[in-house]
């Protein structure tokens, strides 16, 4: 019987350290890991026109539904790059995901939406009103940080109603289970155009310039294949200075990987008004955004720069 | 308690693996850092809260499942005219998966408990009702017809022969929702509430706090097993009549060959 048992655990263990076995980390091509949102153009772009190629690499850009699964994949292996917002790398980096920020990828974008016909015209009338939020992501935290700024307690003076998924708080807008959402672009500028939202504000009118989504590499790329992460950032620099120069073109090549929404309304989503497409990142703004995660409780404790950020390899490629 | 020495190897290895480095321990905390975990939630009163309002939600889920699955399950299996009508339709609606209700779960009842409970519903009660009116189709006909013979009504064959016939049936159905109850908190639990351990482990998974994941599928695990004992003492004690008929007792240790 026992021996039965230890046969049956053996086997267990045997595929559960296979399933979890890291992925070939010295060579071979290079697996990145990003979403579809205006502010991960850049590696569409490089994907398109074949960036990576002219760095002598072989990079397979790949579309995940969910930053999680982005940062899961990573810490199994299976990607070696990722782009998400600033919040999710952050947690991740405090949840122990062995990672570092390397570059930005897209500022602003992100801000809160209000049905047109709701009265709702400034922060100050959204006291005691219910606002959708995915808790702990870059529509959180600017969020918060906003009421603080509007002198308006995010726990007491509104309720914070969570949520999962964008699809499903733009329906709780819509039919008016929430007074307000948290959102990004190009659904807030979709909804503008469709005649039943108004864009209240956006998040940069509260914190210039926010940062937005990040790139990052995981730290045995850092470490043994630096060199690739190098050239993916010289790819990455070429294609964002590509969408600053070409929005039209930048608004097609979204629609091509979003599979949805027209390229119009795309380029109208990309103003820079509403939002940034970047390279360029400070230490210390993420340092800040680390900050007010850990105030709202979002992390454990407090990330110093050098936990969060690599920036040698940003600085010696442009 | 026979089970106990599988359960303690497995947590002994939970331990041991992540702390010898055969597993990433963050994709697999130790036990011990996962348990001190669970003592601060337990201290704290967070996990508490969070389990009685999910076991509030399994509980009303599975009820209204139960109260809606049995009869129609036990009236499909009795009438094959209204079964035929019915097949295509619950043909259809049982791939649905719990989430794919999400956004009708909004639309149809707001946010909060309502559209949880609704998840939990749809997750279960399709299940049982085929579970139910399978059963109720292999009740033996010559039974009912025995009963029909010595003067009994239709009503009377029901409740007389069919219902206490079905009633193992029954107890497994609903051991089996209970069971399908708990796996839907998770979708349930996605949709705009603050409280629950769906809701915990939702949070947890998205900022990356594997342990909190573990504490909350423990605790699912233990609630979910503690429910099961209770609806099997009730099971025993209504069906004591079938002790010494059932067919496992012949190849169990000891059995009666």
């Amino acid at each position: 019987m026992v021996r039965r048992m230890t046969m049956i655990l053996g086997i267990l263990v045997s595929i559960l350290t296979i399933l979890t076995g890291c992925g070939p980390e010295s060579g071979g091509p290079i697996a990145i890991g990003v979403r579809t949102a205006n502010d991960h153009s850049p590696f569409y772009i490089a994907d398109k026109f074949g960036y990576y190629a002219d760095e002598g690499l072989e990079a397979e850009v790949q579309l995940v539904p969910s930053n999680t699964e982005i940062i899961e994949a990573i810490q199994r292996g299976d990607m070696q790059v990722g782009a998400t917002p600033v919040t999710t790398a952050i947690a991740a980096i405090a949840g122990g995901t062995k990672i570092k920020i390397v570059a930005m990828t897209g500022r602003g974008s992100d801000g809160l939406l209000v049905r047109a016909d709701s009265g709702i015209e400034s922060i100050q009338d959204l006291k005691r009103k219910k606002i959708a939020t995915i808790r702990g992501s870059i529509l959180d935290v600017p969020l918060r940080q906003a009421l603080d700024q509007a002198g308006l307690d995010p726990d007491r003076d509104v309720a914070l109603v969570y949520f999962n998924k964008l699809g499903d708080m733009i329906q709780a807008l819509k039919t008016g289970q929430v007074d307000a959402s948290s959102n990004t672009e190009p659904f807030m500028t979709d909804s503008e155009r469709q005649g039943w939202g108004k864009i209240l504000f956006y998040y940069t009118a509260f914190w210039p310039d926010h940062p937005c989504c990040v790139v990052f590499a995981r730290q045995e790329l850092i470490t043994q294949r630096p060199e690739v992460l190098r050239k993916v950032l010289r790819a990455h620099v070429r294609a964002v200075e590509y969408a600053n120069v070409h929005r039209r073109e930048t608004a097609e090549i979204i629609v091509e990987y979003l599979g949805a929404f027209d390229p119009q309304l795309v380029e109208a989503s990309l103003a820079p008004e509403k939002m940034r497409i970047d390279y360029q990142i400070t230490a210390q703004e993420v340092e800040r955004m680390a900050s007010l995660m850990h105030r709202y409780g979002l992390i454990d404790r407090e990330l110093s720069g050098e936990e969060l950020l690599d920036l040698s390899f940003l600085e010696a490629g442009h | 308690m026979r089970g106990l020495p599988l359960l303690l190897m497995v947590i002994l290895l939970w331990e041991v693996l992540p702390r010898l480095g055969v597993l990433d321990p963050v994709l697999l905390p130790p036990f011990d850092l996962v348990a001190v975990r669970a003592g601060t939630l337990l201290t704290s009163g967070e996990l508490l809260l969070h389990a009685a309002v999910s076991l509030l939600r399994v509980l009303a889920g599975f009820a209204l499942a139960s109260l809606v699955s049995i009869p129609l399950g036990i009236g499909l299996g009795l009438r094959p005219g209204l079964r035929e009508r019915a097949d295509l339709l619950l043909a259809m609606l049982r791939p649905i998966s719990p989430p794919a209700w999400i956004p009708l779960a909004i639309l149809w009842f707001g946010i909060g408990d309502r559209p949880a409970v609704f998840i939990i519903f749809m997750g279960t009660v399709l299940a049982m009702l085929v579970g139910v009116l399978t059963a109720t189709q292999g009740v033996d006909k010559r039974l009912i017809k025995a009963g029909f013979t010595l003067g009994a009504t239709r009503r009377q064959a029901v409740w007389l022969i069919v219902l206490p016939g079905l009633l193992p049936a029954i107890f497994a159905q609903l051991r089996v929702g209970l069971g399908l109850a708990w796996m839907c908190v998770i979708a349930a639990e996605m949709v705009a509430v603050r409280q629950g351990l769906g809701y915990m482990m939702i949070q947890a998974r998205n900022l990356f706090q594997t342990d909190r994941v573990l504490v909350g599928m423990a605790t699912v695990g233990v609630m979910g097993w503690l429910l099961d004992l209770l609806l099997r003492g009730l099971e025993r004690r209504v069906l004591r009549w079938r002790e010494g008929l059932e067919a496992h007792e012949l190849f169990g240790r000891g059995g009666d060959r």
